[in-house]
């Protein structure tokens, strides 16, 4: 089996890969503490970016946060499926498997929530009323689609757009991953950036293919001319969508 | 007596060997390349192409690199109903799944992903971005993917092309010694009406046998009823 380019470099696995939290659970360019002091506060609150923009980094840096402390649940929605909040609910405890006992004052936070279907929103909603719910958490790429009318006036902790990471962002990113890496200078990270548009899994996977494609040829230090030829292959990321004021 | 012995091969020179369709098709070794790369780097990638183009077996030749580290779990979702956390917990056995043992860094192989259901799809999403997954490769075309999932996979596309008949004279030349009994011509039309890497090789075999059958110094036409379409 080849060397992969990252072996060559001194890394043991890929420096750029793009698990969610699978290096560490900082998260750069979002603003996670802002996020856990509404969840604190208790509140329902949408976290909406496109695919790529570090929801699932944001949800999984809570999670660590919270440290399996303050009844966190976890779940992700499927386009059409139920997600079957009760029982989830429920199964979050021994007592709750047990009894059938429903907790009181849980966190949930929902992953791919552009996918909620209108009888969950209504479910949450209820739940939310009742005490069972102290705080929900949705992520998804369009606060629009998911609440169906149904949720929307709870939505008091109101919606974050996770913004485009900056230059200096990317920067800090890239050398979260690998340092003063001389392959990549801070000047080709910014073109990178660029040419992401500012969206981090697609910045990482265009620094991956960059360092590879390097590495192969044999290049000690990438410009941002052989940076682009390297990408030639890679299909162009259209800018981010304008925020919505809310 | 079997028709390659009587042409003087001591086994059947179309027996189906996945090095040798690697080395002869072209692209398929750099494709090859790029599967164990991304494998290897902890990416989710698809193969995109069909079936007769060689999908089977780049993920016939990943089993094979990745099979001694006992964590490659292939699955041919077109078969039957794929449930991907049973999947995961087989390979701890029965306690794996008494205790709901998951285990870490496995590699999932999907060939005609089209079959899998959509829970089972974001199931595995969920398992690759907690690590349970060390790698994810999908098998089919890319406008089926979720968007989710096609976000993950990005650039990390490996397109197949179909077999040129340049592939084919390489694969037989390869396979027989020369061109004299089974010629170009022939080879082509072969070609026509065989599916793909496999199927072209099997036809090869029946056609062979067919013109040893008939005593034939070269294989013709007429033999070439012996294959069928597919």
């Amino acid at each position: 089996m080849a060397e992969p380019w990252y072996w060559k470099l001194g890394f043991e696995a890929n420096p750029f890969s793009i698990k969610p939290g699978s290096i560490s659970h900082e998260v750069i360019g979002h603003p996670v503490e802002k996020i856990i002091a509404k969840i604190e506060a208790g509140s329902v609150q949408f976290i909406e970016a496109p695919h790529g923009s570090g929801k699932t980094s944001v949800l999984k840096s809570i999670i660590s946060k919270f440290g399996g402390k303050g009844k966190l649940i976890y779940c992700s929605c499927i386009k059409d499926e139920s997600l079957g909040i009760g029982k989830l609910l429920r199964n979050s405890s021994l007592v709750g498997k047990m009894f059938g006992k429903m907790p009181r004052k849980a966190i949930i936070l929902v992953d791919e929530a552009q996918d909620v279907s209108g009888n969950d929103a209504k479910q949450f909603a209820s739940l939310m009323k009742s005490g069972n719910l102290r705080s929900i958490v949705f992520f998804g790429t369009d606060a629009g689609l998911p609440i169906h009318g149904k949720i929307s006036e709870p939505l008091k902790g109101g919606v974050t757009a996770l913004s485009a990471l900056t230059p200096d962002q990317s920067i800090e990113l890239v050398r979260s991953r690998v340092g003063k890496l001389k392959l990549l200078p801070d000047y080709v990270i910014r073109d990178l950036c660029a040419r992401s548009a500012g969206n981090p899994r697609k910045l990482l996977e265009y620094c991956e293919l960059a360092c590879r494609k390097a590495v192969e040829a044999s290049i000690k230090e990438l410009t941002v001319s052989n940076a682009a030829a390297m990408l030639k292959s890679a299909p162009k990321t259209s800018a981010p969508k304008t925020r919505r004021a809310r | 007596m079997t028709w390659y012995e009587k042409q003087g091969y001591p086994t059947d020179p179309f027996d189906w060997k996945i090095p040798v369709a690697m080395e002869k098709i072209s692209g398929l070794g750099t494709h090859a390349g790029d599967v164990t790369y991304n494998i290897q780097a902890g990416n989710m990638a698809l193969i995109h192409g069909s079936e007769a183009d060689g999908r089977k077996i780049l993920l016939l030749a990943a089993i094979e690199k990745f099979r001694g580290e006992k964590k490659v779990i292939y699955f041919d979702c077109s078969k039957e109903s794929v449930d991907v956390k049973k999947l995961m917990q087989k390979r701890y056995g029965l306690i794996g799944r008494m205790f709901n043992l998951t285990p870490k860094g496995m590699i999932l192989l999907l060939d005609n992903f089209k079959g899998l259901d959509a829970r089972e799809i974001q199931r595995a999403k969920h398992y690759f971005d907690n690590n349970y997954l060390h790698a994810i490769v999908f098998a089919g075309e890319r406008a089926e993917l979720p968007p989710n999932i096609s976000d993950r996979v990005g650039g990390r596309i490996i397109r197949l092309s179909p077999m040129t008949s340049r592939d084919c004279l390489d694969l037989v030349r390869d396979a027989l010694g020369n061109l004299k009994f089974l010629q170009p011509h022939v080879i082509e039309k072969i070609r026509g009406k065989s599916s793909g890497i496999e199927s072209f090789l099997k036809n090869c075999g029946k056609a062979c046998a067919a013109a040893t059958r008939d005593r034939a110094d070269v294989v013709g036409e007429k033999h070439l009823a012996a294959v069928k379409n597919g």
